[in-house]
């Protein structure tokens, strides 16, 4: 089988006017922003039209990609604020609101497996942080693991950035209580 | 079954004020490729353009899919099965091959956009452009500039296909490209190519007409117009008295084409001997 | 940063549905960004058609041709998306000609002075610039694929127009936006549009039986050579005035019934190549 391209090689093809190379990016990248976006927004039309306007952006910004760190947290950086950008436009209804900060109600059960998983990823974080509530939670998701400033977390909660910095403030001292 | 073939051309003639392009010219053609074989102003160029329903001839009879272009709503029918790649196609400054061929498509009458640009897709990729579409045409390769203009000329799927000289310009391995490209569109459509090199014919035409001053001198297969010139090429030390051709071959003997003497040194007839002793001009001195 | 396990398939398709615990598809989120091969195995997760038919979105913009300011305010004022892009393609709605038709226009317009002559070398050379318009989109730089062209369904005569429109409008908006600066009589300003639809339409009806460029020469000369003539022997403002204007009026006439007799000659080549 042919070598596999790095996702560096591909972006620096593409930069250049490299179609399939684009495609090979595509194929591999977009799966998983339609999920991480889908987890963000329940309206899958906006999500879609998100993902569309990334790899646009991808395309036209390849030559700007300053080459440092993970080319899908870049992806992942413009996926999330065209996202947010969509949603500010378009308005979705307050149940797709509410999704986004209660994803607890959808049905899960924390297998032994999940817990190692979180172990991993987050350390004993992991834990506290699953026992933060849904609201404080979401907060640190937005800013912490999506890299939102707070205003953007405050467009993609549909809150005001003053109460994601209340939010902020509260979780923090509930993390710091639990792991002191 | 008998189909009707595509083409039907009897007697076609052209004049252009006092110059007699084409004087009583035939061709009939169906399924597959055929080549058009002759000499520089020998009226390819016209007949193709007849055939493309861009010039009525002055006088003839002429059914194209069976149908009268002379006639206005006929000819319009025809053209909707036509594809055309003339010999000096030109592009618009700046257009990339997309472009091209989108603004060709409206032309075909493909008014819905998407539906428009996934046709225009198709044909490109069909020529094996889809990595370059969106590349200025100019910044392209000659070969590949070719190519452009056969997407365009395969639009919609056409039933009929008209090519005038589509490999002159090449280098060697464009031409071998090129002539793949019209193998593969010669299946299930009529194909008609006009070219002076022989090697064109012999390699994808299924059907050749030759075609001087005018007038058709021959129209049947490689194989058969190959068979007119047996017997009558030999190879000698020098020129043959009674050959109408004659050049010095790479082995260092003439080949000669016209009567043999008795007891001449026969050799085969290539396809390029059997068009010299027809025609009895070198086809290609006349090539600038 | 490399991790020494990688999500398994369960954990990737129960998160790939929705259904991993927040803090589960956090870590897996997390994970997911460096690490390439557990990517791939959340692609099969996910709905092939949902993620093709946002790639054919893509490819079709990317692709698409660039419609530029004009062709978007034609499609605005309600004109078809192919014919527009037909008519932005006539190179005559390019920049370069725009500017070059108001430097001539200006030119003339500088020329001319508040003095009868001055307008009336004004009102001479203004109906000439479409004229020159028809031979630059008619003539072989204008129209670059000609040939193919001709072998198209699409209705010649249509084409024909669709291109005199366009270059009408760009070559009088040219010379209307210099003609407002000209001092003088309101009327004047407006007394070469006729002679401008005159001699476009005898050019276009010419065109359709010689090369445009010679079309649009003859024209040229002869109205040259009329006015010179008309010169030396009447009032010359009577050429411009009511009995002018009526005499140009027929002219315009004449020609549109001359080009739409002759239609069918634009279906076949009349420029030799």
């Amino acid at each position: 089988m042919a070598p596999v391209s790095a996702d560096a090689e591909l972006i620096a093809a593409i930069a250049a006017g490299d179609r399939r190379a684009f495609a090979e990016l595509y194929s591999r990248h977009s799966p998983w922003l339609l999920v991480r976006l889908g987890r963000r927004c329940a309206d899958a039309g906006l999500v879609d039209e998100a993902v569309q306007d990334t790899f646009l952006a991808v395309w036209q910004g390849a030559r700007k990609w300053d080459g440092r760190g993970e080319v899908a947290a870049w992806i992942w950086g413009i996926g999330v604020r065209r996202l947010i950008d969509n949603l500010r436009r378009r308005r979705p209804m307050a149940a797709a609101i509410a999704d986004l900060v209660a994803p607890a109600r959808r049905e899960h059960i924390t297998s032994a497996e999940d817990q190692v998983l979180q172990g991993v990823e987050f350390g004993r974080l992991g834990g506290a942080l699953g026992r933060l509530s849904p609201e404080l939670r979401a907060v640190v998701e937005a800013t912490v693991l999506d890299g939102l400033t707070t205003r953007e977390a405050g467009q993609l909660l549909g809150i005001p950035a003053g109460t994601v910095k209340t939010r902020m403030m509260r979780a923090r001292a509930a993390l710091r209580e639990e792991l002191a | 079954m008998t189909t009707i073939p595509t083409i039907q051309a009897h007697g076609i003639v052209r004049s252009f004020g006092r110059q007699r392009a084409l004087a009583g010219a035939s061709l009939v053609a169906g399924c597959g490729v055929t080549g058009l074989l002759g000499p520089n102003g020998a009226g390819k160029t016209t007949l193709l353009r007849a055939l493309a329903t861009v010039l009525a001839p002055d006088s003839g009879d002429l059914r194209l899919l069976g149908r009268d272009p002379g006639d206005p709503k006929q000819r319009l029918e025809i053209r909707r099965r036509l594809g055309y790649l003339p010999q000096d196609a030109g592009y618009q400054r700046g257009f990339t091959p997309f472009d091209f061929v989108d603004y060709i498509a409206i032309l075909k009458e493909f008014t819905d956009r998407r539906a428009r640009h996934d046709e225009v897709r198709r044909v490109i990729a069909l020529v094996g452009l889809d990595e370059v579409r969106n590349k200025r045409i100019r910044t392209l390769s000659g070969g590949m500039r070719r190519r452009v203009g056969l997407a365009q000329a395969m639009l919609g799927n056409p039933d009929l296909l008209v090519l005038d000289e589509p490999t002159v310009g090449l280098d060697p391995e464009q031409r071998l490209r090129f002539r793949d490209l019209i193998s593969e569109a010669g299946q299930g459509r009529t194909v008609i190519l006009s070219t002076h090199l022989t090697d064109d014919v012999a390699a994808i035409c299924g059907q050749v007409v030759v075609i001087t001053e005018g007038r058709t001198l021959f129209s049947g297969s490689p194989a058969e117009l190959v068979g007119l010139a047996v017997g009558h090429v030999w190879a000698d030390a020098q020129r043959g008295t009674g050959a109408v051709v004659a050049w010095r071959a790479e082995d260092g003997r003439y080949r000669n084409i016209g009567e043999a003497p008795h007891g001449a040194d026969l050799v085969a007839p290539s396809l390029e001997d059997a068009y010299l002793f027809l025609v009895g001009t070198p086809a290609t001195e006349s090539a600038a | 940063m490399s991790t020494p396990w990688h999500a398994d398939s369960t954990a990737l398709s129960t998160y790939a549905a929705g259904r991993a615990d927040p803090v589960t598809a956090a870590s897996i989120e997390a994970h997911l960004t460096s690490c390439g091969s557990c990517r791939t195995s959340l692609g099969s997760a996910v709905d092939p058609a949902r993620v093709h038919a946002i790639f054919a979105e893509v490819t079709e913009r990317l692709d698409a041709p660039r419609a530029g300011f004009i062709e978007h305010t034609l499609i605005w004022m309600g004109v078809r998306s192919d014919a527009a892009r037909l008519l932005t393609v006539t190179p005559l709605i390019r920049g370069s000609w725009l500017l070059s038709v108001l430097a001539v226009a200006a030119f003339a317009v500088i020329a001319a002075d508040a003095s009868p002559a001055g307008t009336l070398a004004f009102l001479v050379l203004a109906p000439l610039a479409p004229v020159a318009g028809v031979a630059a989109a008619f003539g072989r730089g204008g129209d670059p694929c000609y040939e193919v062209a001709v072998a198209a369904p699409y209705s010649a005569l249509r084409l024909l127009m669709i291109r005199a429109i366009a270059v009408l409008v760009t070559t009088a908006l040219g010379v209307l936006a210099a003609s407002l600066l000209l001092p003088g009589d309101a009327t004047v300003t407006l007394a070469w549009l006729l002679p401008s639809l005159a001699l476009t339409g005898l050019t276009l009806a010419a065109s359709e039986r010689v090369d445009p460029v010679l079309a649009a020469g003859t024209v040229t000369a002869s109205w040259i050579i009329a006015v010179v003539s008309v010169r030396t022997e009447y009032d010359v403002h009577s050429m411009f005035g009511s009995t002018g204007q009526g005499v140009f009026l027929a002219l315009t006439l004449v020609s549109a019934v001359e080009i739409w007799r002759s239609r069918d000659r634009v279906n076949s080549l009349r420029r030799l190549i």
